[in-house]
């Protein structure tokens, strides 16, 4: 009885939306999301929820979760996707209810929001790259790239992709310079080079988002900061760009307060404590 | 309680529409609980089933679809992974191996499967999974088809 009212009921509304239903719930998608591997797409909801009953079933904690529809093993859900950017939420995750970013690391993506050339009257790029500054080891770097990464990747632990583009980027130094004392490279050149030898890299890490990273990277490199006093400078401008983040004065001045306290608890940030310069 | 209510009744739609698609499966909601469902299926031909209409019952748990429905059949039935007296079926996907992608209407064409193929070495019914273990094929079938005539056709007159 009840059945059947409701359902001739909503016949008429949901009819043509539920062409392409989530498996689940077999109601249209909400949030729509994906498998990583499979690519089967679910209502974010649907399939997370199904992970906390597979999880719940297993002693220890899942790495992969089997896609109800066709049993491929896959390691995360993608979602919020917009064409730009996505969020991805690692299955073993999943009980801890996942990976929280840390403020310096929300610092970070919140950067990825602003326009290109954000800083640019700030810190000389081209000049950088004049006098050939990448030819001198930065040492905040890796843990500038650490952050970063962790933040874009929303990932704990990314020492292989860390390695990786910074042993690219050694290797393209030494080659510059050696080919350097042979013939006389542009300053552009060696830019542009730069600039696609580390997309390249790092494009299947950070995806949408590489082109912003590797200019990201090329400016921190070009303030010749450490990170400290890189951050300082770009949270100054973040802050005057954004008056609704100065509005409210006891949170940023709390901000700052965690921040400086997670400096301190962060052993990584202080390796590199003395000027870079 | 809204999901798994919400999801039966899309099942119960999807149903109406697919009645005339799968004529060897006829899926009934029960008119007062949309959490009890019978459902009457024909025996797959060239098995001892052939001819032979097997009602099942499905128990829908709340959590569905996260939990599988049970499943039994009420209709008689001599196959190795069918208990003889309960009906209690035992296949994978009404157990561990259960996705909540499945519907009652697969799981019905699950059972279908099962019927035409049955795996006598996780048997129900021990006498059944026996004459099938021991090679005994014919001496399976007359059994099956002794079950099918008595219990699951319609008697005539």
């Amino acid at each position: 009885m009840a059945a059947k009212e409701i359902v001739d009921g909503s016949n008429s509304i949901d009819e043509g939306s539920d062409r392409d239903p989530c498996p689940i719930c077999l109601g249209t998608i909400l949030e729509e999301s994906y498998l990583d591997t499979c690519f089967h797409k679910f209502c974010f909801k649907c399939i997370k929820q199904w992970i906390k009953v597979v999880s719940s079933k297993v002693s220890k904690q899942l790495s992969s979760v089997k896609c109800p529809l066709c049993k491929t093993e896959n390691l995360s859900i993608i979602h919020n996707y917009d064409g730009h950017s996505f969020d991805r939420h690692y299955i073993s995750r999943n009980i801890t209810d996942g990976f929280v970013l840390t403020k310096e690391q929300r610092y970070r993506l919140q950067c990825y929001y602003t326009e290109p050339g954000f800083l640019a009257d700030v810190f000389d790029v081209p000049r950088f790259w004049k006098l050939k500054r990448f030819l001198q080891p930065n040492r905040s770097l890796e843990a500038w790239l650490r952050r970063e990464l962790q933040a874009l990747m929303q990932d704990e632990n990314v020492d292989i992709v860390l390695h990786h583009l910074v042993g690219v980027t050694d290797s393209f130094c030494k080659r510059i310079e050696q080919r350097h004392k042979q013939e006389a490279i542009s300053a552009e050149t060696i830019q542009e080079q730069f600039k696609s030898v580390v997309s390249e890299a790092a494009r299947p890490f950070v995806m949408a988002r590489t082109d912003r990273f590797v200019d990201e990277l090329e400016l921190f490199l070009a303030s010749g900061l450490n990170m400290e006093a890189y951050d300082a400078v770009y949270k100054q401008r973040l802050r005057l760009n954004n008056p609704k983040v100065i509005g409210a004065g006891n949170e940023a001045r709390e901000e700052e307060e965690a921040e400086n306290r997670r400096n301190r608890a962060t052993p990584y940030l202080f390796i590199f404590d003395e000027d870079s310069d | 309680m809204q999901t798994s209510r919400a999801r039966l009744f899309k099942e119960y739609k999807e149903v109406q529409r697919e009645k005339v698609a799968d004529p060897d499966i006829q899926l009934v909601c029960d008119d007062t609980n949309i959490f009890k469902w019978t459902a009457l299926i024909k025996g797959p031909s060239e098995t001892p089933y052939e001819g032979g209409v097997f009602q099942l019952a499905f128990a829908v748990p709340e959590p569905y679809p996260l939990q599988p429905p049970q499943v039994r059949f009420l209709t008689k039935i001599f196959h190795p992974n069918v208990h003889f007296k309960t009906g209690e079926i035992c296949l994978d996907i009404l157990k561990n191996a259960w996705s909540p992608a499945w519907t009652l209407q697969s799981v019905c064409r699950a059972i279908i499967a099962l019927m035409a193929h049955p795996e006598p070495d996780s048997p129900l019914n021990c006498d059944s999974g026996n004459l099938l273990r021991s090679g005994d094929v014919r001496g399976f079938n007359s059994m099956a088809r002794m079950y099918t005539r008595l219990a699951a056709m319609p008697k005539k007159g």
